[in-house]
């Protein structure tokens, strides 16, 4: 891990009025080894647990974070768009007879941290009243260690110019395709930086790093009064700079265009059942929707129902309700190299590991945070706790959660030559579903229709409906692991206030047979 | 929170360390208290403070944004030198514009903070006591905020805006699961919220909601609640930029070239309008650049009226520049919602909707559920609580074929989202619901 200054600057203190506290206090001894990058850390940890400590908290935790965005967009011949924020803080989680108090700031200096701490004291106290049943943690020993996402080249050590000449040259690409009208493109980085320290003893430092490149092409039919857009299939990976140097952005961009154009004269879709070929740049979001979500233990038990919702799948449920077919598999983990939930430790200092969601089609487990684990009968928590930024409340969010194929499962070229009638479809398009998780409805960015066996021409006006068990019970192949690809999401939702994760679902091509499909082309209202 | 005679030194500071030929320099930063509930208890709680700094450096036509939360010298120095480094590495913009000299803004009060720190425990325990009271669950949210925001440029300007804002709102059921209501409040000072009101809405919806019976799909009179006309507004006024629909890619483009302003797409009687000043519902005079906000008439007499428009495409097409409106208000004739319930036959009564997407641009529409609280009303009445359904319709044709409207109100929304829009029940002639959804 490269060493970087997390509070570089800051004590040469010349501060504004009225906009900081006194970076300059006095630095207490730390009463550990120091196990960070950056020295300034461990006594600012020590005084802010020493202070929760003494304000009564039987638990208390501090993360103090310092996150880097940067983002690029263009249009057409121009890049509209150049920013770099960094923005950093700390926040204070206690635990006072069994209620939560959480306090945060973005002054990171001795003066505050025991403030604040002292202010998540007072907020836990407060709640008290309120509280229902007592928090309760599970164990999760005392770690210590560094970790940072497996980069080969930071993304931030990019030039502007580098990253700016990337998008015009996909623009080009796509512009240089007869009847296409426009194509914007972008690039997001994140890197979060963080410290974790808990009264337990845990002292951890962090480096993840997340890249979301991306583009959308559109025609526009002047003629028809129409215009056809195309995103691209890429999705966003737990990479860094990597990522958009080895993805084929110029042949995905020049398809994306052709695509675009032909979608003009595409034959709009009959609508009615059909069997479904859905590949990895789509099939995640659907594992993303009607898996993810609905195995998330606090909404079983309805600790989102005011906001994201409950889940179909209740505790009852576990172990024996079939959610999918007998060969469908789900995976939940935090571990694989590349995807967006990937950490070494969660929120709550616990050390991540991969376990089954789904086993022979039957739903077997939840996600879990340490406060959530003994809600189930389950010792220890699966590692899930997450807050986007210091100053937001960790809580459980989805790990990356796979379609584990099949050794022997078919090549997608066999996949397509045993289908008689069906739709492939390709890309992240429209979705939706309800607050349990039964109801969806998808669309997508390509649709091809298959025709005993071929791919026979492009199809238009394409979304499939459909509920969640019926859905996956009516997967009948999934293809092997030389087809798999993990796709995912920058910003999944989720929580009051709301907070933003990085989640990735691995998958291989597989095919639901008789799906609703419906035409969503219609007149002008 | 820092003052407007501080905001005024930092951003001359940013202003006065730029060597670019051109900067803007914004500040946003505030407060928020927020507090969680659910099974009758509280989950999380917090408070924190906020701030950044932005800076956009020009040099001619080359610009990049930075941004940092050390509102330090050192940290204002670092974030005027990542912009302009970065801006001297980008590319010319061919549609840079200039940064705005001194504006003339309209007077708005928009900030009236809490003075009860235990006002939001307190409303929380009246949702939980209620639901306890009833034999139900409570799942709620509530969240204060205080915020302030600050643009100004090298070329003179300077804006200044301190708002405040309260929501709160809770999902009740019942324990076995086969019922839910929602309720949600919003106002610009948590003292103004009806906490008992929040409560005893919930708690109702949730006892009258459970034991469906099942109402097949179709296209029905509905009669839609605030909050989801509050959603169905924000998806139609969001597609009205004059770039887009003249670019051929809106549903306000019209075949051939051109767009549908004017066009007769409503009843001659809807009026949507924005007003920096709207009393139950104020936003910030000016726009992030600084660009005035005014009142406007939006649709007006059957029609779109105007469309936003950019500095820059105002310039290219010889039109005048129209901010985006803040804020939205549609207009009321007085009636409840009750009332709109009292003339209608047989219809579909909707509490709220829920995971709205794009479907099809081009046609404006959309997709997504209904939830906690669908009731079928017959000869006037409500007569019976029934499934919740997944639609796909447009918000064109919902206000298209609007035939009532109730008084307007604020409404809350889901995770202290709210908008900053006034806007009644409707009554539409035709909603499709295209599948049932077996949630509850």
């Amino acid at each position: 891990m490269r060493r970087r200054t997390f509070l570089g600057g800051l004590a040469a203190g010349a501060t504004l009025p009225a906009c900081g506290g006194d970076p300059a206090a006095v630095d207490p001894t730390p009463k550990a080894a120091d196990p960070f990058s950056d020295p300034s850390i461990a006594p600012l940890m020590e005084a802010a647990l020493e202070a929760a400590t003494a304000g009564g908290a039987e638990y208390a935790d501090i993360r103090i974070s310092d996150h880097r965005s940067q983002s690029l967009g263009s249009r057409e011949e121009r890049i509209t768009r150049v920013s770099d924020s960094r923005n950093r803080g700390f926040g204070v989680r206690v635990l006072v007879d069994g209620t939560w108090g959480f306090a945060a700031s973005a002054d990171v200096d001795f003066d505050r941290v025991r403030a604040v701490a002292g202010r998540a004291i007072q907020i836990a106290k407060a709640n008290r009243r309120l509280q229902a049943d007592p928090i309760r943690l599970a164990p999760v020993g005392v770690h210590v260690g560094r970790w940072e996402t497996p980069i080969k080249r930071d993304a931030f050590d990019v030039s502007i110019e580098e990253k700016a000449a990337k998008l015009l040259e996909i623009n080009k690409t796509a512009m240089s395709v007869k009847g296409v009208s426009f194509c914007s493109s972008s690039m997001h980085f994140v890197r979060e930086h963080k410290f974790f320290g808990s009264t337990e003893g845990t002292r951890i430092e962090q480096v993840l790093h997340r890249c979301n490149p991306r583009f959308t092409v559109t025609s526009v039919h002047e003629k028809k009064g129409s215009f056809r857009t195309r995103d691209a299939l890429c999705a966003p990976q737990g990479r860094g700079y990597d990522f958009v140097e080895e993805y084929d952005w110029l042949a995905d961009a020049k398809q994306a265009a052709e695509d675009a154009v032909a979608m003009h004269d595409a034959k709009s879709v009959t609508p009615g059942k059909w069997d479904l070929v859905l590949l990895p740049s789509h099939l995640w979001l659907t594992i993303h929707e009607s898996i993810g979500h609905p195995t998330e233990l606090d909404r079983a038990l309805l600790y989102e129902a005011n906001y994201a919702g409950t889940s179909f799948l209740t505790t009852d449920k576990m172990g024996t309700f079939k959610l999918g077919s007998d060969i469908v598999n789900f995976t939940a983990e935090k571990t694989a190299d590349g995807a967006l939930a990937t950490c070494k430790w969660d929120d709550d200092g616990v050390p991540t590991r991969d376990w089954p969601i789904v086993k022979d089609g039957v739903f077997v487990d939840y996600q879990t945070t340490r406060d959530q684990a003994h809600w189930i009968g389950h010792d220890r928590s699966y590692g899930c706790s997450y807050a986007q930024s210091w100053r937001d409340v960790a809580f459980q969010r989805m790990p990356n959660i796979n379609l584990i194929p099949p050794a022997e499962g078919p090549s997608l070229d066999e996949l397509i030559a045993d289908t008689n009638r069906g739709i492939l479809i390709a890309g992240r398009g429209s979705y939706s579903i309800d607050h349990q998780r039964y109801n969806f409805q998808f669309g997508g960015q390509t649709f091809h229709e298959i025709a005993d066996g071929k791919v026979v021409g492009l199809l238009t006006d394409v979304a499939y409906q459909a509920n969640t068990a019926e859905f996956w019970n009516a997967c009948d192949a999934i293809c092997g692991p030389s087809e798999y690809a993990v796709n995912g999401s920058f910003y999944d939702g989720k929580g009051e206030p709301g907070q933003s994760n990085g989640v990735s679902h691995g998958t291989s091509p597989a095919r639901f047979r008789q799906i609703d499909v419906l035409n969503t082309g219609r007149k002008k209202a | 929170m820092i003052t407007k005679a501080d905001a005024r030194k930092i951003v001359a500071k940013a202003i006065a360390e730029s060597e670019a030929d051109d900067v803007q320099v914004s500040l946003n930063g505030g407060r928020r208290t927020h507090l969680r509930f659910a099974r009758n208890g509280v989950t999380t709680s917090g408070t924190d403070e906020h701030r950044t700094l932005s800076v956009t450096a020009s040099f001619g036509n080359q610009s990049a944004s930075a941004s940092g939360n050390d509102f330090s010298l050192q940290g204002i120095v670092d974030v005027v030198r990542r912009a302009e480094a970065m801006a001297k590495l980008s590319p010319a913009d061919p549609e840079h514009m200039p940064t705005l000299g001194p504006q003339k803004y309209v007077q708005v009060e928009a900030y009236a903070p809490t003075e009860d720190p235990e006002a939001m425990a307190r409303g929380v325990k009246i949702c939980t006591d209620a639901a306890s009271k009833a034999g139900l669950y409570a799942a709620g949210f509530g969240i204060d905020n205080q915020n302030y925001s600050c643009v100004a440029s090298k070329n003179g300007l300077f804006a200044w805006h301190k708002s405040s804002g309260a929501q709160v709102s809770t999902t009740v059921r019942t324990t076995d699961g086969k019922g839910s209501g929602w309720a949600a409040k919003a106002g610009n000072r948590l003292e103004d919220l009806d906490f008992d009101g929040l409560a005893a809405t919930a708690v109702h919806k949730a006892e009258t909601s459970a034991n469906t019976t099942k109402l097949e799909p179709g296209t029905y009179v509905t009669i839609l609640e605030p909050a989801c006309v509050a959603s169905l507004l924000g998806l139609l006024m969001g597609g009205v930029s004059a770039r887009s629909a003249e670019e051929g890619r809106s549903f306000f483009s019209k075949p051939g070239g051109g767009n549908r302003l004017g066009e007769e797409l409503f009843p001659k009687w809807l009026h949507v309008r924005s007003d920096p000043a709207l009393k139950e519902a104020p936003v910030s005079p000016w726009t992030g650049a600084g660009l005035p906000r005014k009142a406007r008439d939006w649709i007006r007499g059957g029609a779109l009226r105007r469309f936003s428009r950019s500095r820059f495409w105002a310039k290219k097409t010889g039109r005048p520049v129209e901010p985006s409106g803040g804020n939205w208000h549609l207009g009321t004739t007085g009636e409840t919602t009750e009332d709109l319930i009292a003339t209608t036959e047989r219809g579909v009564l909707i509490t709220s909707l829920w995971y709205i997407r794009g479907v099809d641009p081009q046609s404006m529409l959309f997709t997504g559920l209904t939830r906690d609280g669908v009731f079928w009303i017959e000869d006037g009445k409500i007569a019976r609580p029934v499934n919740n359904f997944r639609w796909n319709d447009s918000p064109v044709s919902v206000f298209g074929n609007a035939l009532a409207v109730s008084k307007s109100i604020r409404p809350g929304g889901r995770g202290g989202r709210g908008g900053r829009v006034v806007v009644p029940a409707l009554k539409t002639a035709k909603f499709a619901l295209s599948s049932v959804s077996d949630a509850v």
